[in-house]
């Protein structure tokens, strides 16, 4: 019972943190987000296992997370507001040749974000190649060439 | 055109490949949501249907156990002993050799003034003597880790009583 309970804790915790977070918390990680992300598995993997190292409590606490992301994503099928809540939508930040700023500012990005996902996705050398670039809800960010 | 056949054929294939992991899928999802409720539960582990105890004929000692428990995991017992059964202001627990093997002992409350050991055999195990208030009882819990895979029975009793036996199943 408690390795389920943990396991549920620690899921939906960790889903309203990344939430929070944004979107692009996940999609490009610097040197010092992959230690910290390192250090949050090392802190989430003692909360899950407790003072438990049996192999049964180990199975239990994967069968817990699969299973609850199993029926998250079948709950998301039915309920579109639950998949908006938990992946959020994808956002329009550049329309026309011109940053949406609040768009941005909310996302946490700025025009070199934009400008090196049209180099690298796109071959594109300046923004005014670009007619709209999109956050999707992974994090990445789409470029729609003019 | 010439392509077209095999790739009917393909699509066909994929299809029934589809179907027979779809349903391997539902039945792996209904077991995973088994298992979940059955953890849930106390089938693996502690829980409602895990928690039990045994009560000697006269009340006298009851012990709380757990009927599944895990090798590695936490282990607690407790055992509550009534006032009538205080000698001396002294309560004496004995606890069987068999049950002491399948854990390791990290910590007994409260403290027990001595621990005996008691010669090998059947009635092989450890004495706990603890000192009581007058016309008190004792509560006492022993926790432990789990070391022991399988079925395994132990026994606690007060000296001079009949033991109070009760098994409990180790996950590995």
């Amino acid at each position: 019972m408690d390795a389920v309970l943990r396991a549920g804790c620690i899921y939906l915790f960790l889903l309203v943190v990344f939430r929070v977070a944004g979107k692009r918390t996940l999609a490009e990680v610097t040197p010092f987000e992959f230690v910290l992300f390192l250090v949050i598995g090392e802190a989430t993997q003692q909360g899950l296992l407790g003072e438990d190292f049996s192999v049964t409590n180990a199975l239990l606490v994967i069968s817990t997370l699969v299973g609850i992301d199993i029926g998250l994503g079948l709950a998301k099928q039915r309920v579109p507001r639950l998949e908006r809540a938990v992946e959020g939508k994808p956002v329009v930040i550049f329309a026309d040749g011109a940053p949406l700023g609040q768009h941005m500012r909310r996302a946490r990005l700025d025009e070199s974000d934009i400008l090196e996902a049209a180099r690298t996705k796109q071959g594109l050398e300046s923004l005014d190649q670009v007619k709209f670039a999109v956050l999707e809800r992974s994090g990445g960010i789409s470029i729609i060439p003019r | 055109m010439a392509d077209a056949a095999p790739l009917h054929e393909q699509e066909r294939e994929d299809s029934a490949t589809s179907d027979r992991e779809w349903r391997v899928q539902q039945v792996g999802r209904l077991v995973l949501a088994g298992v979940l409720l059955a953890a849930l539960a106390g089938v693996f582990g502690p829980g409602p249907l895990s928690w039990s105890s045994v009560t000697g004929d006269d009340d006298r000692l009851v012990v709380d156990y757990s009927r599944f428990a895990r090798a590695g995991g936490p282990v607690a017992l407790g055992l509550q002993v009534a006032p009538e059964a205080v000698q001396d202001g002294q309560v004496q627990l004995w606890v069987s050799n068999e049950l002491l093997e399948s854990l390791e002992v990290r910590q007994i409350t409260p403290e027990p003034d001595s621990q005996t050991v008691v010669a090998g055999g059947p009635g092989g195990g450890v004495v706990l003597v603890f000192s009581v208030e007058p016309g008190a009882g004792l509560g006492a819990r022993i926790d432990a880790t789990g070391d022991a895979i399988g079925f395994r029975e132990g026994a606690v009793g007060l000296v001079g009583d009949e033991p109070l036996s009760f098994g409990q199943l180790y996950y590995p």
